[in-house]
């Protein structure tokens, strides 16, 4: 599975990072969220899932 | 007409929908009905004082469920469907179907109480006063903060500065009135509080402190204030963000244990086995003190959700996520992680940021920050880690 984003709607909150450091960080020059690797191997599914679901606009989404 | 289903969810909002989306993605099958007593699908309530109201964000924008999510949820969804008692032995639900005015029953294997909590209203004022909960009334203010509209905000918490926030930026001329010595009193410090008002006077917004209403009273479309200091002036639009009541009245007397909410355990189990309740209804122990409290976060919404969907799924599950709320005002980002204390730290503040320990003893137990959402992610780690003082200092320093 693979993370998209729509960078437009993201708004710094950084909820993600918190959730799923591996996957996401803040980027301090754009003030927007970094993907460190947007593929999800099935065990960290959960994980990102929480991520995901926890971005107060839904900038952040999966697909397969 | 009766009903039955295995899980019956009272409430169609954030908490609830937060409860079904962990089911559905843990393979759970058990039927699920949603009662709600809106008449929209559901809505994210964060934007109604922001996005939704400077016309950022439309309707549709601020629904909570993904293209397809509902359908691919497999819930029975019924709108105008008011809940009006609770049976904790038969596990059962009265209420009435408003779209066709009936009587209805519905009962179910375990049922979840997610109804929220309605906006109080300063008492015996007189004249209009607005309050801001539903998506109703987000678009009644939409019309009355016009340009040049001048509006009064009575509560400096986070509703009311919020408001405020948006009102000036749509062009209006904004008063805010705070009983307390500063804003955010209930849920923050007074320093912290006191910055608060530099920084909106900065921007533009007139906030007063220790000032109550006395009285309102119409003058054809306008109100006009009597403050307890004797001024008199007039406004447009008075809305009230004074805090909100849990929605309980339907429950008094059904059973289940009520004190400021819902009484649950660390699950969201209440007095009654198979009857849950979550999100702004619900009195938890609070997953740092273990004190119990009403937590009226968007982030407790969907962490609740998780923990009372894993307790029906018969794991063993305890809401123990750190507390986290932000707000949007004057195009800031504030945000508080942990909980607040009578000791805090303020670490270089300026005109334009903020950074706030808060502390008991030689332990971090909350931090707050203006515009810096980085060192507010990592320090919701430290403070999920112990709250190392030394650490939390160095990283907002």
């Amino acid at each position: 599975m693979k993370i998209q984003v729509d960078l437009a709607t993201c708004k710094a909150y950084a909820n993600c990072m918190i959730e799923a450091p591996d996957h996401f960080d803040f980027n301090d020059t754009t003030g927007k969220v970094m993907i460190l690797k947007d593929e999800v191997e099935p065990s960290e599914v959960d994980e990102v899932k929480r991520a995901i679901s926890s971005c107060p606009v839904s900038a952040l989404s999966l697909s397969d | 007409m009766s009903n039955a289903s295995d899980l019956l969810i009272i409430g169609g909002g954030l908490a609830s929908i937060s409860v079904i989306r962990e089911l559905r993605d843990a393979g759970d099958k058990r039927s699920i009905t949603v009662l709600t007593d809106e008449k929209t699908p559901p809505y994210d309530r964060p934007p109604l004082s922001k996005q939704f109201l400077l016309a950022q964000m439309d309707e549709e924008e601020i629904g909570i469920f993904r293209d397809g999510e509902m359908a691919s949820l497999d819930v029975l969804w019924k709108q105008q469907y008011r809940a009006v008692s609770l049976d904790p032995d038969e596990l059962c639900i009265g209420g009435v179907d408003d779209g066709r005015a009936e009587a209805f029953t519905w009962s179910a294997k375990d049922i979840v109480i997610a109804c929220g909590a309605r906006p109080r209203v300063p008492l015996g004022l007189g004249g209009e006063v607005l309050t801001l909960r539903t998506l109703v009334d987000a678009r009644r203010l939409r019309g009355r903060f016009s340009e040049g509209a001048k509006v009064l905000i009575i509560g400096a918490g986070f509703i009311g500065l919020e408001l405020a926030s948006s009102a000036h930026e749509m062009g209006c001329d904004v008063t805010v009135v705070e009983a307390a010595s500063a804003p955010l009193s209930r849920v923050l410090h007074d320093r912290v509080g006191s910055w608060f008002v530099d920084f909106h006077r900065r921007n533009g917004v007139d906030i007063r402190c220790g000032r109550m209403v006395q009285r309102l009273s119409r003058q054809g479309t306008q109100s006009m204030v009597e403050f307890d200091d004797g001024l008199i002036q007039t406004f447009d639009t008075v809305v009230a963000g004074v805090g909100v009541q849990p929605v309980t009245d339907w429950l008094e007397g059904s059973g289940i244990d009520l004190d400021n909410g819902i009484v649950c355990d660390g699950r969201g189990e209440t007095s009654r086995p198979h009857v849950w309740a979550l999100g702004d209804v619900a009195n938890w122990p609070h997953p740092m003190t273990g004190a119990r409290e009403r937590v009226e976060q968007w982030q407790a919404a969907v962490d609740q959700g998780r923990t009372v969907a894993q307790a029906l799924m018969g794991k063993s599950a305890e809401w123990s996520s750190i507390p986290y709320f932000w707000s949007d005002q004057h195009g800031s980002k504030i945000q508080f992680a942990g909980r607040s204390s009578k000791d805090v730290e303020l670490t270089n503040p300026t005109e334009d940021t903020l950074a706030v320990i808060f502390c008991e003893g030689d332990v971090g137990v909350g931090i707050f920050t203006v515009d810096q959402p980085r060192k507010l992610a990592l320090g919701r780690r430290l403070l999920a880690q112990g709250g190392d003082l030394r650490r939390l200092r160095q990283l907002l320093t």
